[in-house]
Formats: C-alpha cells, sequence, structure tokens
C-alpha cells in the first residue's frame, strides 16, 4: 500500500473510531464500533434516531472536535461517514489558517 | 408467476414488465431516469406486487415472529413498525422485512432474495397466514409523497411518524398505511386488498397529479436504493448474502436469545468481518462500471464489485464494493478493472447527498 493511502487511512479512521465511541457513550447504543458501518443512516431507518438524539450527535461532534456545525448539521447527519467528512474538512481549513481542529 | 395486482394500469401505461420474485411487474415506463427524478424531486407511485405479505393475530404471532427475525419483535408496540430481516440457519439473509403492528393484526412485509417457499419455511412455526395473493403493496415516495396521503386520507396523516403504521378507509376500502420507504425519501406503503388494488392506485394517481406524480418501476427503485444507501435485498444482498459485511447489523438484536441464524451471526461477529461494503464512484463521464468487476488498490485487489448503475443524483455511475476491512473506506483512490479496461474510482461516503425529503417540514405543509 502506498503511503499516502496509508496516510489517509489513518486520518480518517482515527476521526471514524472517536465519533463511534461518541455515538455508543452519549446515546448508549448497544453495538460495539465494529457493528457500526460508517455509511449506516443515523435519522430514519438504521439507528432511527430522534431529534434529540440529533442534538446530541451535533453537541458531541462540536465538543470532540472543537468545530461549530451550525444549521446546516441535519444533512450531515446522514451517516457516520458524512461527519466525518465535514470534520476532516474543518480540519484541512483550520490548519490552513494554524486553526484549532483537534 | 403472479401477475402484478394493477396489470391492467400498467399495461395501459405502457409498463415493460420483469419478472421478480416470482411476481410479474413494472421494470420501467420507457424512461428510467425520468422516473427516479419524480421520486427525488416530486412523488412516484410504485406496484410492489414482489413484496410478500403474512398477516397473524397480534398477540398469538409477536413472540413466535420475534424467534424467527433477527430484530426485536417483541418489544414492537402498538402502531409501530420494525424494519429487520429474515436469515435462514446458516445466518444468510433470506428477506428484508418490515413488521407492523396493528391493532388487532401483525403485518409481515418481505423483500425476499430466496423463493417465497423458503420464507414460508421458515415461518412455518408462527401463526401468520401467507396472505400475498390476495393483498396489494403500494409504495408512494417523494419530497411530495405526503400530497396525495393528505389529500385522500386527511391532514392526521402528516402526523405519522416513520416506521409507524395506521388503519385507514378509502371509500369503503381498507386501507392499513405504513410510514416506510426504502429511497431515502418521504415514504408510505399502502396494504389493500388486492381486489381494490386498481382503484386505489387510480386514486393515487388522481390525488397525485398536483403533486407531480409518475409511476415507476422496479429499474428506478434499484437505483434510488443504490444512492439513497437503502439495502437492496435483491442487488447486494443477494450477492453477498452476509448481513455483517453488509452493515445490516443495526438489523438484528444481538442481546436476543435467539432467532433464525443467531449462532452462526455470533460466531462470525465474534470472528471479526474480514471484508465490507463500500461506496464508488466513478470519475464523471466513465462508462463501464459491472458487477463482479475487481477492485485494485495501488495494484493489489483488494475486492469486488457487488451492484452498481447510474446514479441521477451524482451525475456518474456509482456501486457498492466488497473491500478488505483494512482498505474499506470512503476517500480512497482505486482501480475497477472491468472487461472493457480499468476505470478510476473512488471510494465515497453514502448517501453522496441530501435527500430533498430532509428539507421538507411536514408541520409547515
Amino acid at each position: 500500500m502506498h503511503a499516502r493511502t496509508q496516510s489517509l487511512i489513518e486520518t480518517r479512521s482515527e476521526v471514524v473510531a472517536r465519533i463511534k465511541r461518541n455515538l455508543i457513550t452519549r446515546l448508549s447504543l448497544p453495538y460495539t464500533e465494529d457493528d457500526l458501518h460508517e455509511d449506516v443512516s443515523l435519522l430514519g431507518s438504521g439507528l432511527g434516531l430522534d431529534s434529540l438524539d440529533a442534538l446530541e450527535v451535533v453537541l458531541s461532534v462540536e465538543q470532540e472536535f472543537g468545530v461549530k456545525v451550525g444549521d446546516g448539521g441535519i444533512g450531515l447527519l446522514r451517516s457516520i461517514n458524512t461527519i466525518v467528512d465535514f470534520v476532516l474538512e474543518q480540519k484541512a481549513a483550520s490548519a490552513a489558517i494554524g486553526g484549532g481542529v483537534r | 408467476m403472479r401477475n402484478s395486482h394493477v396489470a391492467s394500469f400498467l399495461a395501459r401505461a405502457g409498463a415493460m414488465m420483469t419478472d421478480r420474485d416470482g411476481a410479474n411487474l413494472a421494470a420501467h415506463f420507457g424512461d428510467v431516469g425520468a422516473e427516479y427524478r419524480a421520486v427525488r424531486e416530486a412523488v412516484g407511485l410504485l406496484d410492489a406486487s414482489h413484496v410478500l405479505v403474512f398477516k397473524g393475530p397480534v398477540d398469538d404471532a409477536i413472540y413466535p415472529l420475534d424467534e424467527v427475525f433477527a430484530g426485536n419483535v417483541a418489544n414492537l408496540r402498538y402502531g409501530r413498525v420494525l424494519h429487520t430481516l429474515l436469515a435462514d440457519a446458516e445466518g444468510m439473509i433470506v428477506a428484508d422485512a418490515y413488521i407492523a403492528c396493528g391493532d388487532e393484526e401483525i403485518l409481515v412485509l418481505c423483500e425476499a432474495c430466496a423463493p417465497r417457499e423458503d420464507v414460508a419455511r421458515l415461518l412455518a412455526g408462527c401463526p401468520v397466514r401467507d396472505v400475498t395473493d390476495e393483498t396489494a403493496v403500494l409504495c408512494v415516495d417523494g419530497p411530495k409523497a405526503w400530497g396525495p396521503l393528505r389529500d385522500l386520507f386527511g391532514r392526521d396523516i402528516l402526523g405519522m411518524p416513520y416506521l409507524s403504521v395506521e388503519a385507514h378507509d378509502l371509500d369503503g376500502v381498507p386501507v392499513g398505511v405504513l410510514r416506510a420507504g426504502k429511497t431515502a425519501e418521504f415514504g408510505y406503503w399502502l396494504v389493500v386488498p388486492a381486489a381494490d388494488a386498481d382503484k386505489v392506485h387510480g386514486r393515487l394517481m388522481d390525488a397525485g397529479a398536483r403533486h407531480g406524480i409518475a409511476p415507476y418501476g422496479l429499474d428506478a427503485l434499484d437505483l434510488l436504493k443504490l444512492d439513497g444507501r437503502f439495502f437492496n435485498v435483491n442487488r447486494e444482498g443477494r450477492a453477498v448474502r452476509d448481513p455483517l459485511p453488509l452493515g445490516l447489523q443495526w438489523m438484528i438484536d444481538f442481546q436476543k436469545d435467539g432467532f433464525s441464524g443467531r449462532d452462526a451471526i455470533l460466531a462470525r461477529r465474534e470472528a471479526g468481518v474480514p471484508r465490507k461494503i463500500v461506496g464508488i464512484a466513478l470519475a464523471a463521464g466513465a462508462k463501464g462500471l459491472a458487477e463482479g468487476s475487481t477492485v485494485v488498490l495501488d495494484g493489489d485487489p483488494v475486492g469486488t464489485v457487488v451492484a452498481c448503475g447510474w446514479s441521477d443524483g451524482l451525475q456518474r455511475e456509482m456501486g457498492l464494493a466488497l473491500l478488505d476491512q483494512p482498505v474499506a473506506w470512503s476517500g480512497l483512490d482505486f482501480e475497477v478493472r472491468t472487461d472493457s479496461g480499468a476505470l478510476p474510482a473512488r471510494s465515497i461516503s453514502l448517501p453522496p447527498f441530501v435527500p430533498a425529503s430532509l428539507s421538507v417540514r411536514l408541520d409547515e405543509v
């Protein structure tokens, strides 16, 4: 595997693990991290989170990564992967200006 | 082969017919893209005659069903619907199922990747009756799906939460309405007596006219499931069969003492899942993604394409690939080797766009 591929996987897997741990802990989900596919739907079908759960997820992402989700949050919550994409974009943008996304 | 319960409408509408799960129903109406867009942008109506329907008294059936289906049927409350799966003794998927708990009866609606007889055999110990031949299932999907339902059944229907069921009446015809769907848009499944299916179908088309309703077929449904990231038992389900690499753990209650295939599924879960399904998309303009194609990463084969199609939402070909776990991540650049050559592809996060229904406020319509 090329070094660039390895680096992309390491960066993504670290964010995925943090999000999964938060979801399981804060929502008391009866699953292990391995049980949660990154594309599982968070709203409606899939994990079936309600609006209060969704708020909890937004807060956990903001606290964990030091980002601001904002009003477009509902669209981000399509899956774990779409949250990860958002966090990685915020990290990249933050790094470009020397910011503090964790 | 059983005929569609709305066969006369399909013939008048010029549907191209296909066989699925022992049923003859519409593959498309001449323009799959237009049917897809009707569902993504307005409202579509699907005849789901391929769905197997079983029915039984709630009090008698709920616990026996709980011992068969992977989800927690026993905890299903009145008026609610459970989305779960049915597995065989080896823990391989047989059907993707909605189980709806009505006032007195429980409904089991199965999309199967195994013959009807196999599903019936697994349910043999449950006091449910196969009513597929006497029952029609009509699916209304799209960001405006609420429109014809509200006009026919009243505003209260807008208050139905996702995965709920209500009994309604349409000019004397009993209609079971499930707030459910597999397109990533708003959806309602209407369960009606087969003898009245044409009538209800016609009323839906009439009521839906001002909301832009269009009939859609199975070809569009497959594409809607694909880029809406809804499990398709007839595509990736049939190709993979094992619910764990398909990411269907959410359909399974691992705390339950028993369900069909439990031991096999738990053993595989304990051992670790070696491969996992991931979305992939070709570069814009690239064509030729095919099921069975080998997926290559940095020169090494790492997986296989198990489902694919044109995504109108992405405006490119996309698919689902079963990849080795260490490389089953979104955002990587792959190569897909097809009969016509190697195609550059990237793994993507699903669903890859925000469905229009997510921005609709039903309390404001």
